[in-house]
C-alpha cells in the first residue's frame, strides 16, 4: 500500500537532510503510529506520500501511484486515494458540519444524491450525529477534528493519514479521536498517525516507525513510544 | 457556477466595481471604434455607387476626337457605363447643385462650363487607372476622381477609428492589470477552501472554475454597460443629433448589435483567459 524506497529528501536551506535514505513497507489495512521529537521528519514523510512535496532521492509508491513519476494532472487522483487530517482541523468556517463534509464531495464531482445519501452516514458514523446543522466554532475542538476526519472519509480513501490529529485536544477527547481512527482502520482503511500523544501510542500497542534526524530509527510491530516499555 | 462567480464578486465588492468601470470604459471605447468602422463602411458603400470620374472635354474639342475618346471608353472593361454631358445640360445640373447659392449661378454661363463624359466604373476603387489611362488624351482637359472629393472624410474617419482603438488598448492595459490584482485578491481571500480542495482531491480546472467564472462575470457585466452606453449614444447622437444631415447615411440598428456581441463576447472571454493566465501565477494546484 505505502513503499518507500531508499527515500532522502533535501529542503534547499536546511543543512542536513529532513529524511535521510528512509526504507518502510506499510501493507494495506494497518495501523502505524509515526513517533519522533519535533524535526524529525515525520511532517516531511507525510507531505511526500500526498505529493505536496517530492522527494530528492529514491522512490515512493503510495496506493498503487509511484508519486514521484505521476503527472500533475493526476495528483487528484492520489489525494482522492489517501487523505489526511491535521492538528488544526483545516474547517471551512462558513460551512456547517454537513457543509464541510459535503464540500469534500462536491469538488471531487460526486453528484448531488450522492452527496445526499453519505453526508449523514459519515456523520453519524464520527458521532455526530444531530450536529449536522453546527457551524465549527459552535463546536469543542474535538468535535471540530470528528468533522476533518469525516470530511477526509467521505471520499472513501483507501489511506488516511493525520498529523498530530490530538496534538490541540485534551486526553480525553484524544482518546476519542483514536478509538475514531481505529475504527476507520477497522473498516479496511490504512491509517498513518504522526504524533507525540505517548499515552494513546502505548495503550494502542499497533506498528511503531520511530524517526530521529531524519533517519528510520525503529521499526516495531505493536510498540509503545518510547524504548523503554 | 454563474452563481460562483457572483458569490465571489460580493467578497472583493469595491475591487470588483474598479474592475468593471475599468472594462466598461475599454470595451464602450473598443465598441466606439467598431462603429466608426462601421461608419466608413457605411460612407463607402453610399458613395460607391454614386462617385463617377468625370472627363472633361477642351472647348476645342474635334467631333472625332469626341467618338474615338467615347468608342475608346464605351470598350474600356473598367468602364460600366459613358454619359456625355454637353455644356448645356452641365449648366442644368450646376444650377441644380448650387440652387442654394445665387450669387454662384449668376456669375456662370453655359459657356463657361466644359462638356464632359460622366463615367460609372465598375470597380469605384480602381478610379486611379481610368485617371492616369486618359489624363493628356487629345480633346480632354482634364480627369477628376470625384472619389478624391471624399477622401478627407475617410481619413477623419479613420483616424477617430485609430484614436479609439489607441484610447481602448491604453483601458485594457489598466484593464488587465487590474483584473490580475483582483485574481490575487481572491486567491488569498480563498486560500483555505482551495487548500482544502487540493487536500480532497479537487482537479485543477474544479479548483480554478470559480476564479476563472468571477472574471468572466465581470468581463461580462463591464460589456454589458458597454453595450447601453454604446445604444444610449446611438439613440443620443445617430437617431436624434445627427439624424437631419443628408450628406450620407449613418450605421444602423444592424451594426449596434453586430457591435454589442462582438464587445460582449470580446469582454467575457478575454477576462476569463485572462484569470486562468494569472491563476497559473497566484495559485498552486
Amino acid at each position: 500500500m505505502i513503499r518507500m524506497t531508499s527515500v532522502t529528501k533535501r529542503y534547499p536551506a536546511g543543512a542536513r537532510p529532513a529524511l535521510d535514505d528512509v526504507t518502510v513497507e506499510i501493507a494495506e489495512g494497518e495501523f502505524v503510529f509515526l513517533v519522533g521529537p519535533s524535526g524529525s521528519g515525520k511532517s516531511t514523510l507525510l507531505r511526500l506520500l500526498l505529493r505536496e512535496e517530492r522527494p530528492t532521492a529514491g522512490v515512493v509508491e503510495v496506493a498503487g501511484l509511484d508519486v514521484n513519476r505521476i503527472p500533475e494532472r493526476r495528483v487528484p487522483l492520489l489525494r482522492r486515494r489517501v487523505a489526511c487530517v491535521f492538528q488544526d482541523f483545516r474547517l471551512l468556517p462558513d460551512r456547517t458540519v454537513a457543509g464541510n463534509v459535503a464540500f469534500a464531495l462536491e469538488v471531487t464531482g460526486r453528484p448531488s444524491p450522492v452527496v445526499r445519501a453519505v453526508v449523514p452516514a459519515i456523520v453519524s458514523l464520527v458521532g455526530l450525529a444531530g450536529k449536522e446543522g453546527r457551524y465549527p466554532d459552535e463546536l469543542s475542538g474535538g468535535e471540530q477534528q470528528r468533522v476533518a476526519v469525516a470530511r477526509a472519509f467521505a471520499g472513501r480513501p483507501r489511506i488516511l493519514l493525520a498529523d498530530e490529529p490530538t496534538g490541540n485536544l485534551d486526553p480525553v477527547t484524544s482518546s476519542g479521536i483514536m478509538k475514531l481512527l481505529d475504527a476507520i482502520n477497522q473498516i479496511g482503511t490504512t491509517v498513518v498517525v504522526a504524533t507525540h500523544n505517548a499515552t494513546l501510542v502505548d495503550a494502542m500497542r499497533h506498528r511503531v516507525i520511530e524517526l530521529e534526524h531524519g533517519a528510520l530509527v525503529r521499526d516495531q510491530l505493536r510498540g509503545a513510544y518510547g524504548l523503554a516499555l | 457556477m454563474l452563481v460562483i462567480g457572483v458569490s465571489g464578486l460580493r467578497r472583493n465588492l469595491s475591487m470588483a466595481l474598479g474592475v468593471i468601470v475599468t472594462v466598461t470604459i475599454c470595451l464602450t471605447l473598443l465598441g466606439a471604434g467598431l462603429l466608426l468602422r462601421a461608419q466608413a463602411r457605411t460612407v463607402d458603400r453610399f458613395f460607391l455607387d454614386q462617385i463617377q470620374v468625370v472627363i472633361d472635354l477642351n472647348d476645342g474639342v474635334s467631333s472625332a476626337e469626341r467618338a474615338a475618346l467615347a468608342a475608346d471608353l464605351r470598350a474600356d472593361p473598367l468602364v460600366r457605363a459613358v454619359v456625355y454631358e454637353d455644356k448645356a445640360r452641365a449648366f442644368a445640373r450646376f444650377t441644380r447643385d448650387f440652387r442654394n447659392s445665387p450669387d454662384v449661378v449668376s456669375g456662370v454661363s453655359a459657356a463657361d462650363l466644359p462638356a464632359s463624359f460622366r463615367l460609372t466604373l465598375v470597380d469605384p476603387r480602381r478610379s486611379g487607372e481610368i485617371v492616369l489611362e486618359y489624363t493628356g488624351r487629345g480633346g480632354v482637359d482634364r480627369v477628376r476622381d470625384q472619389r478624391a472629393l471624399v477622401a478627407p472624410l475617410y481619413r477623419f474617419l479613420r483616424a477617430f477609428a485609430v484614436g479609439t482603438f489607441a484610447l481602448a488598448a491604453v483601458q485594457a492595459f489598466a484593464a488587465v492589470v487590474l483584473i490580475y490584482a483582483m485574481i490575487r485578491l481572491s486567491a488569498h481571500g480563498r486560500r483555505r477552501e482551495t487548500a482544502i480542495m487540493r487536500l480532497v482531491g479537487a482537479t485543477n480546472a474544479t479548483i480554478r472554475a470559480p476564479f476563472v467564472m468571477e472574471s468572466a462575470v465581470t468581463g461580462m457585466l463591464g460589456g454589458m454597460f458597454a453595450v447601453v452606453i454604446l445604444i444610449v449614444c446611438k439613440v443620443y447622437f445617430v437617431d436624434h443629433k445627427f439624424a437631419r444631415q443628408a450628406m450620407f447615411p449613418l450605421f444602423g440598428w444592424g451594426a449596434v448589435w453586430a457591435v454589442a456581441v462582438a464587445v460582449l463576447l470580446i469582454g467575457t472571454v478575454t477576462s476569463a483567459i485572462l484569470a486562468a493566465v494569472a491563476l497559473r501565477r497566484y495559485l498552486r494546484v
